[in-house]
């Protein structure tokens, strides 16, 4: 099911859903339809209660439109609801609109689907909605913040630009730095076949690397390497006084699983 | 209102030569006194212990073997209890009417990962657990910079709790007042307990190239409770070698300050690491509360108050102009030094001074009472 709040908007309901006025978003009437609700389509952000929102009320794919809203509303959203968006949803806005709202927030290109929401537009981000891959994406974005939140690092380097997809969610304080070395070096999705030593190599001294990896195999899915295989591989190839000092396991939802960990490394003897 | 600062290292009443956690404990206490609270710092017995040497008595503290800290807090009834780090968190436990304030005081996971002896994980593991066990309990925390906000909130997830809802207050260093003015001769004064993330690298020939045939006393030496003697590295080790410099063995912490009096600089320099950018390195504060500039890199948090406040000159150890550019200003001329030396005590009145630093934990703490 999708919920479409079209507010104190007259305007018709631009996709199949659920529209929802401004009277039907009390948190006690909304908080549980968001639960089972497949994607979030807000038309009139300013009125919509963002701020009611539990953290994993965001693993829900939300399209919020910033058509016809001023600077200041904008600023305004950021706190509750622009802060939170990641790959996985959508903003419609007026060019200049989408330069304001996604300056400094790492958005992907990707997000912004224009500056109209004719049916086709909806229509096309509903077909691609899916909840779980933001809920994953959310999920590893939490833990990789965390992780990150720990080390406060000035500099980052991007290994393979495999973080980029956490971005929005990680500490607003840390430069990206295009080529390394750097703080701390963070490897968004360590493949089976990449070699650490070449991570380990754009670690500035005193620096740590993050390693985000998948290391529970699933029934019917790939091969992974275990948690203690990943730990071994990249310590083996770090210098003398590498060492592990936290490893966070990744909180799948739906269900109790947890797939993927979140390693964090120190340069040790830099 | 009774308040309990247990601390996990000597205090500077004790006598004996001291650390950071000790003088925080201590800083603490004085700065709570002032705002009318009534307290009591409990060390360890087991440090006093370890420590094998004569300590003193002093008042408003109290040496108590750890598995006697419940009943005392119980038998107190303190309105709470200050844990400085999280050392003693093994030794507490939920108790009716005893609150616990944690001082999330240094990044001890940052700092054990700058050493390279072998038993990293299992120290990793004790630190870890600790941390979590002394935040799930926590009423409150302190932190001693702005740096360490997200730090602090990382690990209050980790923890199971709810950032938002755990009252958190930064309390700064505090350190007495201690005022000097720069001797008629330059003199310099350089380093603090050596220890694994020091690092002294190239800038100390740097600073000894720069500063001539003027005095550099050096107070480096190997804190008392540190098992393994850290590596002082080849530039130190040349240059205490060469007979430049006047080294001191670590002395009781009023001997230090007034082997800092009058110095016209210290340097405290180091390099560039994420423990480093978290650490609020305590014996520039201590100097600067001397009223004696600091040649500081810019990348700390006191980096930044010392450039905001002109108490001293910051200097990139990575860039060999910057650190014989602050030498050798801090060498030359004593009106600006005594302008720095001015401005440090300034700082120091608004961001240090027991009562005014320790200014919001007062507040909470009377707010519970």
């Amino acid at each position: 099911m999708t919920l479409i709040y079209r507010g104190r908007l007259d305007a018709a309901p631009a996709a199949q859903g659920e529209v929802l006025g401004e009277w039907d978003v009390l948190p006690a009437d909304l908080l549980p339809r968001l639960a089972t609700a497949d994607a979030l389509v807000v038309l009139d952000p300013v009125s919509f209660p963002f701020e009611s929102l539990r953290p994993a009320d965001w693993d829900v794919p939300v399209l919020v439109s910033l058509l016809g809203l001023g600077a200041d509303d904008i600023a305004a959203l950021g706190d509750d609801a622009l802060r939170r968006l990641l790959p996985g949803d959508a903003v419609v806005a007026e060019a200049a609109a989408w330069d304001l709202a996604s300056a400094d927030r790492a958005w992907p290109d990707a997000m912004w689907l224009g500056p109209a929401t004719a049916s086709g537009v909806v229509e096309r981000f509903l077909a691609g909605a899916d909840r779980d891959a933001k809920a994953s994406i959310r999920a590893r974005a939490v833990v990789l913040r965390r992780q990150l939140q720990q080390l406060h690092p000035w500099t980052a380097f991007d290994a393979g630009g495999s973080a980029s997809r956490f971005r929005p969610a990680l500490p607003s304080y840390i430069d990206w730095v295009g080529t390394p070395p750097a703080a701390v070096v963070v490897a968004g999705d360590l493949a089976p076949d990449a070699d650490p030593a070449a991570l380990w190599e754009a670690v500035a001294p005193g620096g740590a690397l993050v390693v985000l990896a998948e290391v529970v195999t699933v029934p019917g899915g790939p091969e992974r390497a275990a948690a203690t295989e990943v730990r071994d591989r990249v310590l083996a190839a770090g210098p003398a006084g590498a060492l592990l000092a936290d490893v966070e396991s990744v909180p799948e939802r739906p269900g109790p699983h947890r797939t993927a960990a979140v390693f964090t490394f120190l340069r040790g003897d830099a | 209102m009774r308040v309990v600062v247990v601390s996990n290292d000597l205090v500077p009443e004790m006598g004996t030569p001291v650390a950071a956690p000790g003088l925080r404990a201590s800083g603490l206490a004085a700065g709570l006194r002032a705002h009318g609270h009534d307290v009591t710092v409990v060390v360890d017995a087991a440090v006093v212990e370890r420590y094998g040497g004569a300590v003193g008595d002093a008042a408003g503290v109290e040496v108590i073997a750890m598995d006697g800290l419940m009943p005392f807090l119980e038998d107190r009834i303190p309105v709470a209890a200050v844990l400085i780090n999280a050392n003693q968190a093994d030794h507490v436990f939920e108790s009716p009417g005893v609150r616990f304030v944690y001082d999330l005081f240094a990044p001890r996971l940052l700092e054990v990962g700058q050493r390279s002896d072998g038993d990293q994980a299992a120290t990793l593991d004790r630190i870890r657990t600790r941390k979590l066990k002394a935040l799930g309990m926590a009423s409150a925390v302190v932190l001693n910079g702005r740096r360490k906000a997200g730090y602090a909130a990382a690990w209050l997830e980790r923890a199971g709790r709810d950032p938002k809802a755990v009252p958190t207050v930064l309390v700064p260093m505090p350190v007495e007042l201690f005022e000097s003015s720069p001797d008629a001769e330059p003199r310099l004064v350089l380093g603090g307990y050596l220890q694994h993330w020091s690092r002294p690298g190239e800038w100390l020939d740097l600073v000894a190239g720069a500063a001539g045939d003027i005095p550099i006393e050096m107070v480096t030496g190997k804190h008392w409770g540190t098992s393994r003697e850290p590596d002082p590295g080849s530039h130190l080790s040349a240059l205490i070698e060469s007979g430049r410099v006047v080294r001191r063995e670590p002395m009781p912490f009023d001997e230090f300050r007034r082997v800092l009096a009058g110095a016209w600089a210290f340097v405290d320099l180091f390099d560039d690491t994420l423990e480093r950018r978290l650490a609020m390195v305590t014996r520039s504060v201590v100097a600067l509360a001397t009223g004696v500039p600091v040649i500081h890199p810019p990348f700390t948090e006191i980096g930044s108050l010392v450039h905001g406040a002109g108490a001293g000159w910051v200097a990139d150890p990575s860039q060999p102009a910057a650190v014989s550019e602050a030498v050798a200003a801090a060498t030359t001329d004593r009106g600006e030094v005594e302008g720095h030396g001015a401005a440090a005590l300034a700082l120091t009145r608004q961001v240090f001074e027991p009562k005014a630093a320790t200014a919001p934990l007062a507040a909470l703490l009377r707010e519970w009472s």
